[in-house]
């Protein structure tokens, strides 16, 4: 955030002058300046933007005193519905980009059915609220003028169907490629990675292979060739909405199973007997009854088992797992219960998401964006401490950052799972103790609780924030 | 790329002698333009012929004998 006289502009908010997001005193508000107010009339007037927040497809707002504006330019001040996390799109699923993807492409249509079209289609526009994509950029409609090209196309190729294709084609992993490229992945390089079969797709073949050529052959030919000059070609309403809808017709067929993974299948090849496991579930819900969290972030989620038992009491629960496969999972589970609580999240706890963009500012990290009032770290203390040699220290000092609840479950060498990674590699852990574990944690954390898994040699704790860093 | 995906975009550019003048905050990009220009009527033909069929098959369901709708 910029701080302004005890008002911070949110550093992401910058590049379309129609307005901007900033915070007064801890609240979010959005500045509509003067030059969109013929564009948010219209928005209003038509009842598009009644009707599309009816429809939950577009962030709620009120609106508020325009005294409370940043700069003079203000025309109106909106006051957004909070979301609660920001996540960013290579923190998303499969489907969680596929969904928003297919709801950026649903909001072009209603607004063309209307007479607006959207001037931006960056993923990052979209937010999950109950567990369903939502748009969030009020500002980012604007007046059809008929004829005109879909200004955003490229855009919308390069955040959201570019990725799909090369999860679907190529590999699952290949959303990392929006993390070091903040406008989308280059259709060049899409293009380049994509198998030859992924052309036998009519979708793929127009919007990202005749595309990326377009592109590339226009800056061959240089800007006196290349740029536009006074003739005009128009492009039909309906032309745009044939591209609308195959653009549609094409994600829709984009798809990614699960493959059996380690992690995917993990509740299936764990060493826990059932018993073992149901006192596991009966604990963690006994001690997170008595905690009452509002919110809790489990660390190491999995398909969300355990996510589960923490929304019976909390109002959010934010789901991280590194296994693509189990996000995905936890996603789908979530989506076709309508369980509203849960957020599910790729993050590798190891390689978590650093700021980045302008100044290194423009994006937070994650660490920024999401506190929790509990911590669950199920099943998670050995594949920190043996897979990534970190010290029981480090990981109770960044536990300590994050909450101030932990349920943490200690896993010790006796463990099938601890013996099988110690298997491979020359057992460097002489301090992988229950004493030393309990006296690391216990700089950072008080033990209220300490509960052994009957059946298995594991213990959980529950602990309490006792350091504030 | 292959010739074929070359070939395209530049016969359009032949037939096309200039890209629109389009306003906002982002560069749309001359090829982001040609592509829709290029694509834009052969897809509403095909929107529009997927909308009558679907339409016609609507009205072939309704007029089924038994269905609800039919006999209302």
């Amino acid at each position: 955030m910029i701080k302004s006289n005890m008002i911070e502009v949110h550093n992401s908010s910058f590049r379309d002058p129609s307005g901007f997001i900033y915070a007064r005193d801890g609240v979010v508000y959005r500045q509509i300046n003067k030059s969109y107010s013929g564009n948010f009339e219209y928005f209003r007037e038509s009842g598009l933007l009644k009707e599309l927040q009816d429809r939950g497809m577009l962030i709620q707002h009120k609106d508020v005193d325009i005294n409370t504006s940043f700069s003079g330019d203000a025309y109106r001040v909106i006051k957004p519905q909070l979301i609660p996390y920001i996540t960013y799109p290579f923190e998303w699923s499969f489907s969680q980009l596929k969904d928003a993807a297919l709801l950026t492409l649903d909001l072009v249509a209603e607004a063309l059915g209307a007479g607006m079209i959207l001037k931006d289609a960056t993923a990052y526009n979209v937010q999950f609220l109950h567990c369903k994509p939502i748009f969030i950029d009020t500002l980012s409609f604007e007046k059809y003028i008929e004829g005109e090209a879909w200004i955003a196309y490229g855009q919308f190729c390069r955040h959201f169907l570019a990725p799909l294709a090369l999860m679907h084609y190529v590999d699952i992993s290949m959303n990392q490629l929006l993390r070091t490229n903040i406008d989308g992945i280059p259709l060049e390089l899409c293009c380049r990675l994509l198998p030859k079969r992924a052309k036998l797709s009519m979708g793929l073949l127009f919007h990202l292979f005749f595309h990326s050529s377009a592109i590339q052959h226009n800056s061959d030919l240089g800007p006196s060739k290349g740029k536009a000059s006074e003739k005009k070609k128009s492009i039909s309403k309906n032309g745009l909405l044939g591209i609308i809808d195959n653009l549609k017709t094409t994600i829709r067929k984009l798809d990614w199973q699960p493959q059996r993974t380690e992690w995917a299948q993990y509740y299936q090849n764990t060493n826990y007997s059932n018993g073992a496991f149901e006192k596991k579930v009966n604990v963690v819900d006994k001690l997170t009854k008595e905690i009452q969290p509002l919110s809790v972030l489990d660390l190491g989620a999995n398909n969300g088992t355990f996510s589960r038992i923490a929304a019976r009491y909390a109002k959010t629960v934010v789901s991280f797992d590194c296994d693509p496969a189990a996000v995905e999972k936890n996603y789908l589970e979530c989506r076709n219960s309508g369980e509203k609580t849960i957020l599910p999240l790729l993050i590798d706890l190891t390689n978590p998401t650093s700021s980045f963009g302008w100044c290194c500012a423009e994006r937070d990290t994650i660490l920024q964006r999401i506190k929790c009032d509990m911590v669950y770290a199920l099943a998670l203390i050995h594949h920190l401490a043996i897979t990534n040699n970190l010290s029981f220290d480090k990981i109770a000092q960044f536990l300590n950052c994050l909450c101030n609840n932990l349920l943490i479950e200690f896993v010790p060498k006796s463990d099938s799972q601890v013996i099988g990674m110690l298997e491979s590699r020359v057992d460097i852990f002489d301090t992988y103790t229950i004493d030393e574990f309990e006296k690391s944690f216990c700089k950072y954390f008080k033990i209220i609780h300490k509960v052994s898994i009957d059946n298995s040699n594991r213990v959980l704790y529950l602990m309490t924030n006792n350091v504030s860093l | 790329m292959s010739g074929f995906t070359k070939v395209v975009p530049s016969v359009l550019l032949i037939i096309v002698l200039s890209a629109q003048n389009t306003f906002g905050y982002i560069d749309m990009g001359t090829g982001s333009y040609l592509v829709q220009l290029l694509i834009a009527g052969f897809l509403g033909v095909l929107l529009t012929m997927k909308t009558f069929f679907k339409s016609l098959i609507a009205k072939i369901m309704l007029k089924r004998p038994g269905n609800k709708s039919d006999k209302e």
